[in-house]
């Protein structure tokens, strides 16, 4: 009888440490989930608070401004109005990382054709700043199965990262590697080194590291690197002051169904 | 101002600059702290979310040391969170202010009597 209710208070304490740990997991989650939502709520007011500003301001000027001061924040409405379009993007494919479900549509593609098209999408972002912006894909890639738009969401966040933190005149190298297995792009900066430290918090959810003169949102690389790990690839990045910062992700070479 | 916003500093600055107030800024708080007490402004905007540490400890420190205790703070953030905001507020900021509610004109209303206020404080000091 002894035997039978200590197995039994076993039992349930068992089942008592199963259930805490579950609630605290879904705690967990639902506190990530709400995180997540109040960052990308102070993400998205950022630029529209400059937008409005700077509105407001050329608004009520009674001719205190200068003409050149005038254009600059017209520019400023422009540019900030394309940060908003972005992080909307941005906060649209949050939500689909956060409802779990990605939904790859993984078919052959061409992804020497894709790099491709990206640069040549974000040349004139380069050009603004004299960057040197060019691929140099040597051997070719056959068609290997990838989610295209996701991969070219994935490419974009890290080339705009590198037009962001690469100084004027400076130049960006993007290459492509097949080894049997494993397809690895590489996006190559020649802007200022990362320490280990924050290379160690790059991936890390609302992570803002690099130049402070370049605002840039802490969801993106958290984004890029659940891409690829939903496409059972891997991420890296190498830096050092002398040769820039090096990202890259690794996607299976599979022509195989699923 | 204390902020790593460079297109929110472009806009306050023209307005600030417009009326003839000469601004330094700081892009993360160490910088902020390091400026504030080496050029002593009359009056300190603080964003929240600062690359390095949060406005709040920003705030806790100018308000332990005694060159930068009596500068005037308001923390001038997109962060709407209550409890930082009280926590503010409880540290001695003047202010907590959302940048997406306020129009600039009425933030430098604002500065204007802030800065005129703690100038005659400091005149009745002396």
């Amino acid at each position: 009888m002894v035997q039978l209710l200590t197995i039994t208070t076993l039992l349930f304490g068992f089942l008592a440490i199963i259930f805490s740990f579950l609630l605290d997991k879904e705690k967990h989650k639902q506190q990530e989930k709400q995180d997540v939502n109040l960052f990308m709520i102070h993400e998205l007011r950022s630029p529209l608070s400059s937008i409005k500003a700077a509105a407001s301001l050329l608004l009520s000027d009674t001719g205190q401004i200068e003409l050149e001061k005038k254009n600059d924040l017209l520019k400023l409405i422009n540019s900030q109005s394309l940060q908003l379009l972005e992080y909307v993007s941005l906060l649209l494919d949050t939500s689909r990382l956060q409802s779990g479900i990605f939904n790859l549509q993984r078919k052959p593609n061409d992804i020497k054709a894709l790099v491709e098209e990206r640069i040549r999408l974000l040349q004139p972002l380069a050009h603004e700043k004299q960057i040197e912006l060019k691929s140099d894909i040597k051997e070719p890639v056959p068609s290997f199965r990838f989610d295209k738009e996701y991969i070219a969401h994935a490419l974009d966040n890290l080339l705009y990262n590198a037009l962001k933190f690469t100084p004027v005149k400076g130049h960006i190298d993007v290459t492509v590697e097949l080894d049997n297995q494993f397809v690895t792009i590489n996006v190559q900066d020649s802007g200022e080194g990362l320490d280990q430290e924050q290379i160690a918090m790059l991936f890390k959810k609302f992570s803002q590291v690099g130049p402070k003169t370049a605002n840039s949102s802490g969801l993106g690389l958290y984004f890029v690197k659940s891409i690829i790990e939903a496409h059972k690839g891997t991420v890296n990045v190498t830096s050092s002051d002398d040769t820039g910062t090096t990202f890259s992700f690794s996607l299976p070479f599979s022509n195989a169904n699923g | 101002m204390i902020d790593d916003d460079p297109a929110l500093i472009t806009v306050i600055s023209t307005a600030l600059q417009a009326e003839n107030y000469q601004i330094i800024t700081a892009a993360d708080g160490r910088t902020g702290l390091n400026l504030a007490q080496t050029e002593k402004p009359d009056f300190i905007l603080l964003d929240q979310v600062l690359p390095d540490i949060q406005g709040n400890e920003v705030l806790a420190t100018l308000k332990q040391n005694e060159d930068t205790k009596n500068i005037p703070v308001v923390l001038f953030s997109n962060f709407y969170k209550p409890e930082l905001m009280q926590q503010a507020i409880n540290q001695g900021a003047v202010d907590y202010l959302l940048k997406y509610q306020i129009e600039p004109k009425d933030l430098l209303t604002k500065i204007k009597s802030l800065t005129q206020e703690s100038k005659a404080e400091q005149a009745q000091e002396q």
